[in-house]
């Protein structure tokens, strides 16, 4: 008997849960921020479907401003006609503007929420955030998965690096690594994924331009897939690459000298001019490919050095590899260090040749 | 009929037995044969009155110089019984199973012949819950009598032992346990026996009465013995070590002790090859989880966590809900009621207007409650889908428990979505972890975790590799066979 008057009391604890129920809620998709005209308010976009009908639903977006980003959502519960849910969420955007003054201030509040998820994506927008909310794009966007889903299918199947919620906390919280994010900018009917924004600790202080995606994520972990397009005065052609392993080692300690080594593996799709069928004419194109692709890798990495940011986590990679490693020394070190790429290719196929 | 001289084991009512033993009953014929001075008692409706005529009484008109016991030790009768000085309640006990009573007037003492009237009992039928389609289609019917031939027909052995036991204070219902002496537990027999002795109840008329007498826990909504009509499921589970018994009156046998996961093993599925067997078995455990858990996810997931729906649910799910004005949880209950009420109208109805109950209905009421934006037709769907999930239980009982459980779960979901449905799988578990069947481990190959035993639960190996009994029945003869080598097929020695 006390265990069912025990049972019965729990039931009455249902009225602490609190309900979400599905079609009772507005479901916010994306999520935007940009610096409002007012000193030290940030402006809020919203972006979420709604359902007309089983076969048609649009998306609709609502802004306001405010200091915090609570504060905003408060103010945007104030205009929609069902609560803010926001465990749907799959991506946040940032204009550059507030990207330089620093994000965190605004992540932080959506860093601690449990039902924020760490598989969305975030990403940095050349133009206002609003901006880029406020189209659908001829209803690309009508179901609000568009930028996710233009993320996603980048880093599975193209050149962008893995980079998302978690990838940007854990190098924002690592001491020696900065967070690097997708640079969006809107086109004519679309956004388009224009480089890579580069941080350091949560400022945007540069970018990578579209070409050096690629290299990037060479350096910055293992992949399967991506492309490279190499051209010289005699001929141009594209690489696609079939494997890459990325292996980063210390030669001369402590923090003088770091080699990253990057193992690609590749096909051969298109070329000009000469025939790729001969194994001699391989050996070739494998040689100004790996020197293109070292070239430019030094070029970022010293970029890298003169911001004094560390995009690649070498600084972690060293970490792991030293005894008694002292954060302060290497810190100091840093810019000075020898930096080394080496890329061993191989071009395993050529595609059908005569 | 056979007469069976049964183990007294019905402690009497004293009251019905003073009645009893006072007065002769009333129904019993007492009259003069008119053959010197032999008088005879019987009832009229329960004996032959051909063979009392031909056999009985020819016998007496041909031996009238005989004293009684003398007639006694000559009646050519297999079922002959001599009492010296009967009284009242033996007399009426005799009688009302089937005897005729005989008394020379002149003589003390009383014999009685057992000569009951053929009944006109049900032909073997196919088996309608339980069919299968392969593998004989014999089912028990209602006659004690024939329902053991069907089982000894299966097992000539000696070992087979068939103990009576008489149940009910009025029905005085026989019950035959039965079990092979050289393989099953005894523990386990004394248990069923004991349980069955120690029934006090009026009237016993099925065996479904019996099993819910001694179940292990009565409150439990788990049924803890399976009852089959099949004489060879029976066969099998006796040969498996296990006790059954059968019920005069009942078309449907029971043995124990039984684990959760026989209920989900047709009998059907050791007549078709072990690689389909195992896959029906698997869907079948599939089918009780879905058809527990399907509903009160969707309740669950709809009302508290909106963000485990996959993007592109989303908008099919959310569109389909934006009319109903009921919240979640009423809007799965009234789904799941109508379901049941069509079943359970279904089940009253005579087979032929119950099938159109199902179809019309079915079709026509789920349709309707959609466009009327009563209900949402993806859960529609769950709702139907987990209904016929839970009728591919092979038994009957369990299929009924499987549903019942699901209607607390979707409740539970409706007040704290997956923390309670958690909470309430705890209990489920908690609660089958207690279980015993004839003080057996309930859950038993799976805990206590007896691995052996697995050959046979959730999938069905070929019979070569199930070369022992079930280690959770603690049987004496453990071994299945002796005599499968690692040989080619076709080598003979």
């Amino acid at each position: 008997m006390k265990k069912l008057l025990l049972l019965f009391m729990c039931l009455l604890l249902s009225a602490c849960a609190e309900k979400e129920i599905l079609d009772d809620i507005t479901i916010v998709r994306t999520l935007g921020f940009d610096k409002a005209s007012k000193k030290n308010e940030i402006k809020g976009t919203i972006n979420y479907p709604i359902f007309i009908n089983e076969q048609t639903f649009k998306m609709k977006y609502l802004t306001a401003s405010g200091e915090t980003s609570k504060e905003i959502r408060n103010e945007l519960n104030e205009m929609t006609a069902k609560p803010i849910f926001i465990g749907k969420l799959n991506t946040i955007l940032f204009s550059e503007k507030l990207a330089k003054e620093g994000i965190m201030e605004t992540l932080d509040t959506l860093q601690r929420d449990p039902g924020v998820g760490r598989a969305i994506y975030l990403g940095i927008t050349k133009q206002s955030a609003k901006h880029i909310l406020s189209d659908d794009y001829n209803y690309t966007n009508s179901d609000g998965n568009y930028f996710s889903n233009l993320i996603k299918q980048n880093e599975n199947f193209s050149n962008l690096p893995l980079l998302n919620f978690h990838t940007f906390l854990y190098a924002y919280f690592a001491d020696s690594m900065d967070p690097v994010l997708p640079y969006l900018s809107k086109q004519k009917d679309a956004v388009k994924i224009i480089g890579l924004a580069i941080f350091k600790k949560d400022k945007m202080v540069g970018t990578i331009d579209e070409q050096q995606i690629l290299i990037f994520k060479t350096l910055f972990q293992d992949f399967k897939e991506g492309s490279f397009q190499f051209s010289n005065k005699a001929y141009k052609g594209n690489l696609e690459i079939l494997k890459s392993h990325l292996d980063i080692k210390i030669i001369e300690k402590p923090y003088k000298r770091v080699r990253i080594t990057v193992d690609v593996k590749g096909r051969l799709t298109e070329y000009t001019k000469v025939n790729a069928g001969d194994p001699k004419v391989v050996k070739s194109i494998e040689k100004t490919i790996k020197k293109e692709l070292e070239h430019n890798a030094q070029k970022l990495t010293r970029k890298f050095q003169k911001l004094n940011i560390d995009p690649l986590g070498i600084g972690e990679h060293v970490r792991s590899q030293t005894r008694g490693f002292n954060l302060k020394q290497y810190k100091d070190q840093y810019q000075d260090m020898d930096i080394e790429v080496v890329y061993h290719l191989k071009i395993t196929e050529s595609g059908v040749s005569q | 009929m056979r007469f069976f001289k049964t183990e007294k084991s019905v402690k009497s009512n004293p009251a019905v037995e003073q009645k009893e033993n006072k007065h002769l009953d009333t129904n019993i014929l007492w009259q003069e044969t008119g053959i010197s001075d032999w008088e005879s008692g019987y009832i009229e409706s329960l004996i032959s009155q051909e063979r009392f005529n031909k056999e009985v009484l020819r016998f007496l008109q041909d031996h009238q110089q005989l004293s009684s016991k003398e007639m006694f030790e000559q009646l050519p009768f297999g079922n002959k019984y001599w009492e010296d000085e009967p009284d009242n309640k033996t007399i009426n006990e005799m009688i009302l199973q089937g005897c005729v009573a005989l008394k020379k007037r002149s003589s003390s003492g009383m014999l009685f012949i057992h000569i009951m009237k053929e009944e006109m009992a049900r032909s073997i039928n196919v088996p309608e819950i339980e069919f299968s389609v392969i593998g004989p289609k014999e089912a028990f019917n209602e006659e004690l009598e024939t329902n053991l031939l069907l089982i000894q027909k299966r097992l000539p052995t000696s070992a087979l032992q068939i103990e009576f036991i008489e149940i009910g204070l009025r029905t005085k219902t026989k019950v035959a346990v039965l079990y092979l002496k050289d393989i099953a537990n005894e523990e386990n027999v004394e248990t069923l026996k004991k349980r069955l002795a120690g029934i006090e109840y009026d009237h016993i008329l099925d065996s479904s009465y019996l099993i819910q007498m001694i179940e292990d826990n009565k409150m439990s909504i788990f049924p803890q013995f399976i009852d089959t009509e099949r004489p060879d499921r029976i066969v099998a589970s006796l040969i498996e070590g296990k006790v059954a018994f059968l019920t005069q009156g009942s078309p449907h046998g029971v043995y124990g002790p039984v684990s959760i996961l026989e209920f989900f093993a047709a009998f059907d599925d050791y007549f078709l090859s072990w690689h389909i067997a195992s896959l029906f078995r698997l869907m079948r455990m599939f089918a009780v989880f879905f058809s527990i858990f399907a509903t009160p996810i969707y309740v669950s997931v709809i009302t508290f966590h909106p963000e485990l729906i996959p993007d592109d649910l989303l908008s099919t799910l959310t569109t389909s809900r934006t009319d109903i004005p009921f919240p979640p949880v009423l809007e799965a209950l009234f789904l799941e009621l109508t379901i049941e009420l069509l079943r359970e109208a279904g089940a009253r109805l005579p087979t032929k207007v119950g099938q159109t109950i199902g179809i019309v209905g079915g079709i026509v009421i789920g349709t309707a409650s959609v466009e009327a934006g009563l209900t949402s037709n993806v859960l529609l769907i769950i709702v139907s889908l987990s209904a016929l999930a839970s009728f591919t239980t092979p038994v009957y009982r369990m299929s009924n428990a499987i549903r019942l459980v699901r209607f607390p779960m979707i409740i539970l979901s409706g007040f704290w979505g997956l923390l309670s449905l958690a909470l309430g799988l705890m209990m489920i578990i908690s609660h089958l972890l207690g279980l015993t069947s004839l003080g057996r481990p309930y859950l038993a190959p799976i805990y206590p975790p007896i691995l052996s035993d697995w050959k046979d639960s959730f999938i069905r190996l070929p019979f070569y590799v199930q070369k022992k009994r079930p280690k959770q029945l603690m049987v004496k003869e453990k071994q299945k066979m002796s005599w499968w080598k690692k040989r080619d097929i076709d080598e003979f020695e």
